[in-house]
């Protein structure tokens, strides 16, 4: 139990129906994970796949109607621990210009810990710390409306870093970003996963995305249909495809390949190792051909 | 043509009005308008219009962005000056139809320009020089006494930063629905008062939608990251009066005493 920082037991879920409405369907359906501390997880799914509901049951947003969830020993059903929860557990959403509060960006990067009531010198030097993790330090004294989409999700970024979270669950946080600022947004991940050695959970429906992560867990229709490495996610090309995702372009293209009868490796999950293993078998093929 | 909303608009700076403390700003403003609803004669305008042009000349707003500002009110300033120069008794200079301009007349409706004009223009001090933020601060600081009587000023204070928060937010969406409109071959410039009064509907609905979603989304955001209301809440940016906020608070009362004393003695 020691290294888990959060356990998802059995957990269902569905939306109280208004009066007058049928009965309601499972979001959630008997859903369990065990998420390891330091781990990268990304969760993908189609659109209604009940992705985003699992990630809120992450912090207490919302309670399972069946089930538990244990985030760092703590059941969030206990009223009394939600904020011990949130402060461990932080959440960047969507849409950036819907979770920034304030008109200025050092403001906006101090909200949590002001919740928090931390001392202001403590304030300030977590608020810089933040800025500088995100590479926008420069740029404090901003009103956030005036910065770039992936800007402001960097500045939502900093505004969860700056309760110092043990885990981060982002709620597919590229998904209105540009190619540069979605790329900008991996970085600092990646970066978090690595130098901080926080757990990180991404919901995505980008599998290039997905791609960086340890592990990777696929939900369709309220369940996990599968769990593993990228590796081994992303080799069941056909699976994948019923369920309405895409696999990444370079296992695609290897799979295309395969399907011609050209003998390459399918799981390339990067350009680069998909060049590497194009050129491996160009090269095999001249040795053949010229001997 | 949105973008040139002023509300609220804030120039920083780094003037002495720049940065005193946004209380003692309010608590100015407050004695500035008593004193200016205090002052009956040029004498008490004068002092009131030097205080003014003081207060302008050391914050370092020019004075275009000062005249610009008070574009709104003109209507309202010609309106109550007329009234003034016509309803006023006294000794009668020019008379006709059912019209007679009177010497008092003539200075009440001055007066009372004057009056509107320095008092619109002694509030713009405020809000040119302080950021909503810390105004909306300053304000919750100031009301704070009045939690005892179970008034919710933490929450008032949100909400109004809140508010201020989402506005740029939502001309750029007005903008956006409008030119989706546009595309679609809706005009808002043309027709009469009542055209355009309906043509601004289809603008209406979507940016009411698009607001109560947003509102939601950025409640549970607030929530993710521990908002739970004032109760042990502590600050980025802690307000300190300095010497410069006393200082500026008694000359405030000194003036505010003086025109009190002038109006006295029919000054």
């Amino acid at each position: 139990m020691e290294n888990i920082a959060i356990n998802i037991d059995n957990v269902t879920f569905f939306y109280t129906p208004e009066d007058g409405e049928e009965a309601p369907r499972d979001v959630l359906s008997n859903v369990s994970l065990k998420i390891e501390k330091g781990s990268f997880v990304a969760v993908l799914g189609h659109n209604g796949s009940g992705k985003s509901t699992l990630a809120r049951h992450l912090n207490a947003l919302l309670l399972p109607k069946g089930g538990s969830v244990t985030v760092f020993g703590m059941d969030t059903r206990d009223e009394a621990l939600t904020l011990e929860i949130r402060r461990r557990v932080g959440m960047v959403f969507q849409n950036p210009d819907n979770q920034i509060v304030s008109n200025v960006v050092e403001e906006d990067v101090a909200f949590a810990p002001e919740n928090l009531g931390i001392p202001t010198p403590e304030i300030r030097k977590r608020v810089d710390e933040a800025l500088r993790a995100v590479g926008l330090y420069e740029f404090r004294a901003h009103a956030p409306h005036l910065l770039s989409g992936g800007q402001k999700q960097r500045i939502a970024i900093a505004g969860v870093l700056a309760m110092r979270p043990k885990c981060v669950v982002f709620d597919e946080p590229t998904a209105m970003l540009d190619p540069r600022g979605r790329r900008d947004v991996m970085d600092i991940i990646e970066r978090m996963k690595n130098g901080l050695g926080s757990t990180v959970i991404l919901i995505t429906h980008h599998m290039e995305e997905a791609a960086q992560a340890d592990r990777v867990v696929v939900m369709s229709d309220g369940k996990v249909v599968m769990d593993g490495a990228p590796r081994q996610i992303f080799t069941r090309v056909r699976e994948l495809e019923d369920l309405g995702l895409t696999v990444p372009g370079t296992v695609k293209l290897m799979w295309e390949l395969r399907n011609r009868g050209v003998d390459v490796p399918l799981a390339a999950l990067t350009a680069d190792e998909c060049a590497g293993a194009l050129a491996e078998h160009f090269k095999a093929n001249n040795r053949a051909t010229s001997a | 043509m949105l973008k040139d909303v002023t509300l609220g608009q804030y120039f920083p700076g780094d003037s002495v009005v720049h940065r005193l403390d946004p209380r003692t700003k309010i608590l100015l403003v407050i004695l500035y308008i008593a004193a200016l609803f205090n002052a009956e004669s040029w004498v008490g305008y004068g002092v009131m219009l030097v205080c003014l042009g003081a207060a302008i000349a050391v914050s370092g707003i020019r004075l275009s962005s000062m005249v610009r500002g008070l574009k709104p009110i003109v209507f309202i300033v010609i309106l109550t000056s007329l009234l003034n120069l016509f309803y006023s008794t006294g000794e009668v200079l020019v008379q006709f139809w059912i019209f007679k301009i009177t010497r008092e007349g003539i200075k009440a409706a001055i007066l009372m320009a004057a009056r509107l004009v320095m008092l619109v223009m002694g509030t713009f001090m405020l809000t040119y020089t302080t950021s909503p933020i810390m105004l909306t601060y300053g304000l919750e600081l100031l009301l704070n006494p009045l939690k005892k009587l179970k008034v919710p000023v933490h929450e008032l204070a949100m909400m109004m930063s809140m508010a201020l928060r989402l506005i740029p937010t939502l001309i750029e969406e007005t903008d956006k629905i409008m030119s989706a409109q546009k595309a679609r071959g809706a005009e808002f410039d043309t027709g009469n008062l009542i055209d355009k009064a309906k043509a601004m509907l289809p603008i209406l609905v979507p940016l009411f939608l698009s607001s109560f979603r947003r509102a939601d989304e950025l409640a549970t955001a607030m929530e993710a990251r521990c908002y739970h209301g004032g109760e042990g809440r502590t600050r980025l940016n802690v307000l300190k009066l300095a010497f410069r906020d006393y200082a500026a608070l008694v000359l405030g009362v000194l003036v505010l005493a003086g025109i009190v004393v002038l109006a006295r003695f029919g000054l």
